[in-house]
C-alpha cells in the first residue's frame, strides 16, 4: 500500500536533452516491469520519459515563430550564397536580436530543409586547451579557417556552413584581433560562416556592436539581419502547438489552465525560449499551480513570480535597456506615499539597485548627468551634490564591487529623499557627458602648458588649441 | 620657436638665476658618483631649464641632438600604450602620467629597459644613463612605489631625475632617496630683469611700465611672462606702456563663470556652470587649477562671515577631487555648496532689514 | 671561551675598516655614508643600552630570543641587528642572514617561499675558520609594519616551526601595526631616539675621516632637523658635502635648504597674517609660500611644533588648531593641493585667534 501511494507521488521529470540514439520511445518506451518483490501484485509503472523541448522545436517554417519575411531573408541568403557555388558571394552572415527570438531555430530549420550541414564552434573549457598547450584563441582561427577540409564523416557533398555563437573571450576583450581573424578568414574558408549575436544591454556585453561595428560589416560585406523579439501572436501559435502536444500526452502532462497561458503570454516579453520552460513547468504533474501575482497597473493581465534566480537571469539580459530609463526615472521622479504626517518612497528601493548592481558606476554617471533637470531647489541640489560627490568618492575603490553597490545606494536614496521641491517635467534623458582630454601631440623644442595654449595662439596666429569663447 | 625655448639657457653660466645653486648643482656632477635627484618648484621656475643643464654637464652637448620617440607598452591586461617620449643617446624623458592609470607599467619598463640596455660606447663619459620623469606628484600611489623599489635595483647603471611641482605628493619613500632640490619661483623683479634682457636680444625696446604688468600677470611664472611678451609684441608693437597684456582666455572664462553664480543661486544657473566646467576640463585645464581660481575669484566677493566656511566647504571638496577621476562631481558639488552658503546669507541679511 | 669570542671580533674590526678604506683609495666607488658608518659591533651601537646588553650576553653564549625591535626611524635599529650578526658569525655572516625590507615584495606567498627556503637550511656549529658560532640563522624582516596582516599571520607559524634553526629580528616604527601573536613570540626592545649630542658626536667623527668641513653651529642645525633620526643626518651631511664639492665649508643655509627645512620667519609670518584676520591678507600669504616651493607637509609638521610650544594660544585655541592640522596633514598625504588646504588651516587659525 505504502509503495503505491509513493509510486503516486513521482513526478514526471526529464532532466537534460536525450539525444537521438537513445530517444525515449526505443528505451523507456512504456514496457511493464515484473517487480521480484512478490508481494505486491501490481507492477511498477515506469513512466514515459519524454524530451519536451525536442518535440516541441520546429521542424518546419511553419512552426517557427519568426516572422515570415526574417525567414525569408534568412533563406535567400543561405539559397544564394551556400547553395549556389559561386565565387562572388557574401561569406558572413550575422544575426542578431534578443535572446529568444529564434535565431538558432531559424537556422536550424532551414539547414534541415536545404540539406545544409552545420559545424558549430563551441568554447573548449580552460583544462582542455591549456593541456594541449594551445590557446583558445588559436583553435578558433583554426575551426574557422580549416572547416574548408571536408568531415570525413561527411560523406555527401552536402553544402555546408560554420556556425558561431559561442565568441572566445579573448576576441571579446580584443575586438581588433577578431578583426584579424575576419580578414583572414575571408580569403581562407570557402565555407560561409554564421555568427549569432544576442542583444544585450551594457556596450561590454553587447558582442553585436563590440565585434561587428558598421565600418566592419562594410568592409568584410558581412550580411545583417537583426531579429525582431518573438511577436504575442506568433508566440500564441507557438503555445497552442505546445497545447495540443500535452493534449495527445494527457498520461503524462496535465493541460495548464488558460489563465496560466495567458500569464505566460504576458510576463514572456517576447522570449519564447523562456515561454516554453514557462510552459513545460505549468505542464508536470503534481506541481501546483504557479503561484501568480496581479500586476499592479491598470493592465488586467497577470504576472507570474518567478523564481528568483531566473528573475534576475531575465533583468541581466534585456529588460535592463528600457529598465534604465524607467529606474532612472523612479529615482529622478521619486513618488512619495503620505502616511500621517511623514512620508515614504513608493517604490522600493532595494530591488531597484538590485537590478543597477551590475553597472553601478554607468548607472550613477546618468544619475548626475540627468539629475539638475528635476530639482526645483538650491538647497535641495546642494545636499543631493554632496551626497553624489561622496558616492563618487566610493566609486574609485572599484575593487570591490559592494563598495560600488553602497556607493549606488547613497546616490539613490540622497536623490530621491532630498528632492523636496521636484521639477515634473518630461526631459529628454542625456547620456553622460565624456571628458576625452584631447592630448595634443607634443613638439620638439616646444614646452607649454594647457594653461598657455592661448598664448600660442596669439604668437602663432593660429587655431591649434581651443580658444574659450569670452563674449560677455 | 617660441622666445621661451629659443632662450632657454643651456649651460650653468648663463642662468639668470639661482647662480649659488647652480654651482652646487655643478660640483655635483663633477663626482663619479651622482644620485638620484627629485627637482621641485611651481610651474616654470626653471626646473627642467636645470635638469637640461645637468645633463649637458655631465654628458656634453649630446644631449641637446633630441629626437621623440613613441614607446609601446602592453600592460598585464594586455591593453596597448602609446607615450611620446623624449630622448638623446644619454637620456629619455618620459611623462608617465600621460597614460592615467597605468603609470606604473610605464614607470617600470622604461626603467628596466634603460637599466638593461648599457652604454654601447666605450668612450662613454658615464656609465650610467638618465632617466627624466616629469610630473612625479601626478603619479599614482601604486606607480610611485613601484618607482622606489626600481629606483634602487638599477641605480648602477642608470640615474633618475624627478620632476615635481608639488612635493607633498611624493610620497616620503622616494623622497628619503633622492636628493631634493627645490627651485623656487623667480621673484617678480628677476622676471622684469630677464623680460628686459631677452626684448634687447631681440632688438626690441620694453617700456619698464609694460614688464611690470606682464611680471604681475605672468604669476611668477617665467615661462609665461616670456609667452605673455612675446604675445604683447605680436598684437602690438611698439610697445606702450599702457597697452593690453592678455590675461589667459580660461582665466577670464573661470572669472565670467564666478560671476555668474554670484549673480544667482538657481538650479538654472548651476546648468550653466555646469556646461563650463565641462568645456574647462575637455580643454585640458587641470581641475586643481579650475578648482583654485575658482574658489578665489568666489572669495573675492565674499562676505567675511562666510568665508571661513567657503573655504573649509572648498577643502572637503578638493581632497575628495584629489583622489579620484571624476571632477565634474566635486567642482558642481562645491558650486551648489557655495550658491547655497551664499544664499542663506543674503537671506539673512535682507531679513535683518 | 666566552672571552675568546668577544676579543677575537673586536680585534678583528680595525682591520676590517682598514680594508674599507684602502679599497677606497684604490677604486672611487661611491658609498653611502650610513652604511660606511653603520657601527661594526654591538658596543658600537650607542644609546640602545637594553638591547645591546641582551645582545651582548647572546654574543657570550646565551641563546637568542625572537627580537621585535620597534622605535623611531634612525634610531640604530637595523645597525643593530646588523652588528650583531657580524659578530656572531664572523665573515660568513652574509650568508647565516636573510634581509628583507618593504621594498622587496612581501605577500603571503613570499613569506612561505622565501623564508621557508631560507630557515630550512640548516646552519652548523662552526665557522670556516674553525672558531664555534650558533648553529642558526638570522632573518630580518625590515619595515615589518607594512607587512599585511594576512602575510604577519603566515609568519607567525613559521616562527614556531623554525624555531631550531632560525631566529628572527622583527624591525619596525610602530609596534602597534604587528599583530599580538607575533608580538607575544617575540622579545620587544624600544629604541629611543638617539640624544643630540650622540649624533653631534657621530657626523663630526665622519666629518673628520670624510675631510669635510663644518663648524658646530650648522652641526647643530642638522642634528635639530633630524629629530634623532641618525640616518636622516648622515644622508643629508653627505648630501650638503656633495653639493658643496670638496674644500668649501657647509653653511647652515645649504643644510636647510637641503632638508627641505623651512625657515621660522615663514612661520611666525603665517601666524602673523593670521593674526590679522584678513583672508585676502592670507591668501597672498600662501600664495606667496607656494612660490617658494616649500612642501606642505613640512610647513605643517613644524607649524605643530611652533603652535605647541605657543605661549600666544591657550589650550582650547591649541585644540581647534590641532584638530585641523591633523586633517589637513591627512588630507595633503592624499594628494590634495596644498594652497587650499593651507588656506583652511589659515581660517582655522584665524578663527582661534577670534575666540580669544
Amino acid at each position: 500500500m505504502d509503495t503505491t501511494k509513493k509510486i503516486k507521488q513521482w513526478k514526471a521529470f526529464d532532466f537534460g536533452p536525450l539525444t537521438k540514439k537513445d530517444s525515449p520511445k526505443s528505451t523507456y518506451s512504456s514496457k511493464e516491469i515484473n517487480v521480484s518483490n512478490k508481494n505486491i501484485s501490481k507492477p511498477f509503472v515506469v513512466r514515459k520519459s519524454f524530451n519536451f523541448h525536442e518535440k516541441l522545436s520546429p521542424k518546419s517554417i511553419s512552426e517557427l515563430a519568426v516572422h515570415p519575411k526574417k525567414i525569408q531573408e534568412v533563406e535567400e541568403w543561405f539559397k544564394w550564397n551556400v547553395c549556389q557555388n559561386k565565387s562572388e558571394t557574401s561569406k558572413f552572415l550575422l544575426l542578431s536580436g534578443p535572446t529568444g527570438s529564434g535565431k538558432t531555430a531559424t537556422v536550424s530549420v532551414l539547414c534541415n530543409i536545404l540539406d545544409i550541414s552545420i559545424s558549430e564552434w563551441v568554447n573548449p573549457i580552460d583544462q582542455e586547451y591549456e593541456y594541449r598547450g594551445m590557446k583558445q584563441i588559436d583553435y578558433f582561427i583554426e575551426f574557422l579557417s580549416e572547416s574548408k577540409y571536408n568531415s570525413l564523416f561527411e560523406t555527401s557533398r552536402r553544402n555546408r556552413i560554420t556556425l558561431v555563437k559561442d565568441f572566445p573571450n579573448i576576441v571579446i576583450q580584443n575586438p581588433e584581433q577578431f578583426f584579424e581573424i575576419l580578414e583572414s578568414c575571408k580569403y581562407k574558408t570557402r565555407q560561409p560562416i554564421i555568427f549569432i549575436c544576442t542583444e544585450a544591454s551594457t556596450a561590454r556585453l553587447n558582442l553585436q556592436r563590440t565585434l561587428f561595428p558598421d565600418e566592419i560589416l562594410q568592409k568584410f560585406d558581412v550580411t545583417h539581419i537583426s531579429f525582431n523579439a518573438c511577436a504575442p501572436s506568433l508566440m500564441k501559435i507557438a503555445l497552442k502547438r505546445a497545447q495540443e502536444l500535452v493534449k495527445s500526452n494527457s498520461d503524462i502532462f496535465k493541460q495548464p489552465s488558460s489563465r496560466i497561458i495567458d500569464a505566460i503570454l504576458a510576463s514572456a516579453d517576447g522570449d519564447i525560449r523562456n515561454a516554453m520552460n514557462q510552459f513545460h513547468m505549468a505542464t508536470l504533474l503534481g506541481c501546483e499551480d504557479l503561484p501568480m501575482t496581479k500586476i499592479k497597473s491598470e493592465e488586467k493581465s497577470t504576472k507570474r513570480k518567478r523564481p528568483k534566480d531566473e528573475h534576475k537571469l531575465n533583468s541581466m539580459t534585456k529588460d535592463q535597456n528600457l529598465g534604465l530609463f524607467h529606474g532612472l526615472g523612479r529615482v529622478l521622479n521619486p513618488k512619495r506615499r503620505l502616511i500621517g504626517t511623514s512620508w515614504r518612497l513608493s517604490h522600493n528601493i532595494e530591488t531597484l539597485v538590485d537590478e543597477f548592481s551590475g553597472q553601478p558606476q554607468t548607472f550613477a554617471s546618468f544619475l548626475f548627468e540627468n539629475y539638475l533637470k528635476y530639482f526645483g531647489d538650491i538647497t535641495d541640489v546642494a545636499k543631493s551634490a554632496e551626497v553624489l560627490s561622496y558616492s563618487a568618492r566610493f566609486f574609485e575603490n572599484w575593487e570591490r564591487n559592494e563598495t560600488l553597490v553602497f556607493a549606488l545606494w547613497i546616490s539613490v536614496l540622497g536623490l530621491m529623499i532630498f528632492n523636496e521641491h521636484r521639477v515634473s517635467k518630461w526631459t529628454p534623458i542625456r547620456a553622460p557627458t565624456k571628458i576625452k582630454t584631447n592630448r595634443i601631440q607634443k613638439e620638439l623644442n616646444v614646452e607649454l602648458n594647457p594653461e598657455d595654449y592661448f598664448y600660442y595662439n596669439i604668437i602663432k596666429k593660429s587655431d591649434k588649441y581651443h580658444r574659450f569663447k569670452l563674449e560677455s | 620657436m617660441l622666445w621661451a625655448d629659443k632662450y632657454r639657457p643651456k649651460d650653468f653660466s648663463n642662468l639668470d638665476y639661482y647662480k649659488e645653486q647652480a654651482a652646487n648643482l655643478k660640483n655635483l656632477t663633477k663626482d663619479g658618483d651622482f644620485p638620484h635627484l627629485l627637482m621641485y618648484g611651481p610651474l616654470g621656475a626653471g626646473k627642467k631649464t636645470r635638469i637640461m643643464c645637468i645633463l649637458r654637464e655631465l654628458f656634453g652637448p649630446g644631449v641637446e641632438r633630441l629626437k621623440m620617440e613613441v614607446m609601446n607598452f602592453i600592460t598585464p591586461s594586455n591593453k596597448k600604450l602609446e607615450i611620446m617620449t623624449i630622448n638623446s643617446s644619454h637620456h629619455i624623458e618620459v611623462n608617465p602620467s600621460d597614460v592615467g592609470i597605468y603609470d606604473r607599467v610605464v614607470v617600470m619598463d622604461i626603467i628596466k629597459n634603460v637599466a638593461q640596455s648599457q652604454q654601447l660606447n666605450a668612450n662613454a663619459t658615464r656609465d650610467f644613463k638618465v632617466i627624466v620623469l616629469t610630473d612625479v606628484d601626478a603619479l599614482t600611489k601604486d606607480a610611485q612605489h613601484a618607482l622606489r623599489r626600481t629606483m634602487e635595483k638599477y641605480i648602477s647603471n642608470c640615474r633618475i631625475i624627478l620632476c615635481a611641482t608639488s612635493v607633498s605628493r611624493v610620497i616620503p619613500a622616494i623622497r628619503s632617496r633622492c636628493l631634493c632640490i627645490r627651485i623656487p619661483a623667480p621673484t617678480e623683479e628677476t622676471i622684469i630683469e630677464i623680460l628686459q634682457n631677452t626684448c634687447k636680444k631681440e632688438d626690441l625696446k620694453l617700456p619698464s611700465e609694460l614688464a611690470k604688468r606682464i611680471a604681475e600677470v605672468s604669476n611668477r611664472n617665467l615661462r609665461r611672462a616670456l609667452l605673455i611678451c612675446e604675445a604683447c609684441k605680436v598684437e602690438q608693437y611698439p610697445f606702450t606702456d599702457n597697452q593690453k597684456v592678455p590675461e589667459p582666455d580660461w582665466q577670464v572664462f573661470i572669472k565670467k563663470t564666478a560671476d555668474k553664480i554670484l549673480q544667482n543661486q538657481s538650479v538654472e544657473t548651476l546648468s550653466k556652470v555646469r556646461e563650463d566646467l565641462y568645456e574647462l576640463l575637455t580643454n585640458d585645464i587641470p581641475s586643481d587649477i579650475i578648482f583654485k581660481t575658482m574658489l578665489g575669484e568666489l572669495l573675492k566677493k565674499c562676505d567675511a562671515s562666510i568665508s571661513a566656511r567657503v573655504v573649509e566647504e572648498a577643502a572637503r571638496h578638493e581632497h575628495r577631487m584629489a583622489q579620484g577621476n571624476k571632477a565634474i562631481f566635486h567642482l558642481e558639488s562645491f558650486v551648489v555648496k557655495f550658491m547655497y552658503i551664499y544664499q542663506s546669507m543674503m537671506q539673512e541679511m535682507f531679513a535683518e532689514f | 671561551m666566552e672571552g675568546f669570542l668577544k676579543s677575537g671580533k673586536l680585534g678583528e674590526n680595525p682591520e676590517k675598516t682598514m680594508i674599507i678604506m684602502k679599497s677606497k683609495t684604490k677604486k672611487p666607488k661611491p658609498v653611502h655614508w650610513v652604511e660606511k658608518y653603520r657601527p661594526k659591533t654591538i658596543s658600537d651601537v650607542v644609546e640602545q643600552t637594553e638591547a645591546v646588553n641582551v645582545l651582548e650576553q647572546c654574543l657570550t653564549g646565551a641563546d637568542l630570543p625572537n627580537l621585535l625591535f620597534y622605535g623611531p626611524p634612525g634610531s640604530g635599529k637595523t645597525s643593530t641587528i646588523l652588528a650583531a650578526a657580524r659578530q656572531l658569525f664572523g665573515d660568513m655572516y652574509k650568508d647565516r642572514i636573510l634581509e628583507l625590507n618593504a621594498s622587496d615584495e612581501r605577500g603571503i606567498q613570499v613569506i612561505r617561499d622565501k623564508v621557508k627556503n631560507f630557515s630550512q637550511l640548516t646552519a652548523s656549529g662552526v665557522r670556516p675558520d674553525g672558531k664555534p658560532c650558533p648553529p642558526f640563522k638570522i632573518i630580518i624582516l625590515d619595515e615589518a609594519d607594512s607587512m599585511t596582516h594576512a602575510a604577519q599571520a603566515a609568519l607567525r607559524r613559521t616562527i614556531e616551526k623554525e624555531t631550531k634553526t632560525t631566529r628572527f629580528c622583527l624591525i619596525c616604527n610602530y609596534i602597534s601595526r604587528i599583530i599580538e601573536p607575533l608580538t607575544s613570540r617575540c622579545t620587544k626592545f624600544r629604541f629611543k631616539p638617539l640624544n643630540e649630542y650622540l649624533i653631534i658626536e657621530r657626523l663630526s667623527f665622519i666629518c673628520d675621516k670624510e675631510g669635510v668641513k663644518c663648524d658646530d653651529a650648522t652641526l647643530n642645525a642638522l642634528v635639530e632637523t633630524s629629530n634623532g633620526d641618525m640616518r636622516r643626518a648622515i644622508t643629508c651631511l653627505q648630501s650638503c658635502a656633495k653639493l658643496n664639492g670638496p674644500n668649501r665649508k657647509i653653511t647652515i643655509e645649504s643644510v636647510l635648504d637641503v632638508t627641505g627645512v623651512v625657515p621660522n620667519i615663514w612661520l611666525f609670518n603665517f601666524l602673523k597674517v593670521c593674526k590679522k584676520l584678513n583672508l585676502s591678507k592670507l591668501q597672498c600669504f600662501i600664495e606667496k609660500i607656494m612660490f617658494e616651493a616649500y612642501s606642505g607637509s613640512q610647513i605643517l609638521d613644524q607649524l605643530n611644533e611652533v603652535i605647541v610650544n605657543s605661549d600666544d594660544f591657550n589650550d582650547k585655541q591649541k585644540a581647534v588648531i590641532g584638530a585641523k592640522l591633523g586633517e589637513v596633514s591627512f588630507r595633503l598625504l592624499e594628494g590634495g593641493s596644498e594652497f587650499i588646504h593651507l588656506l583652511d588651516l589659515g581660517t582655522t587659525v584665524m578663527k582661534a585667534y577670534a575666540i580669544a
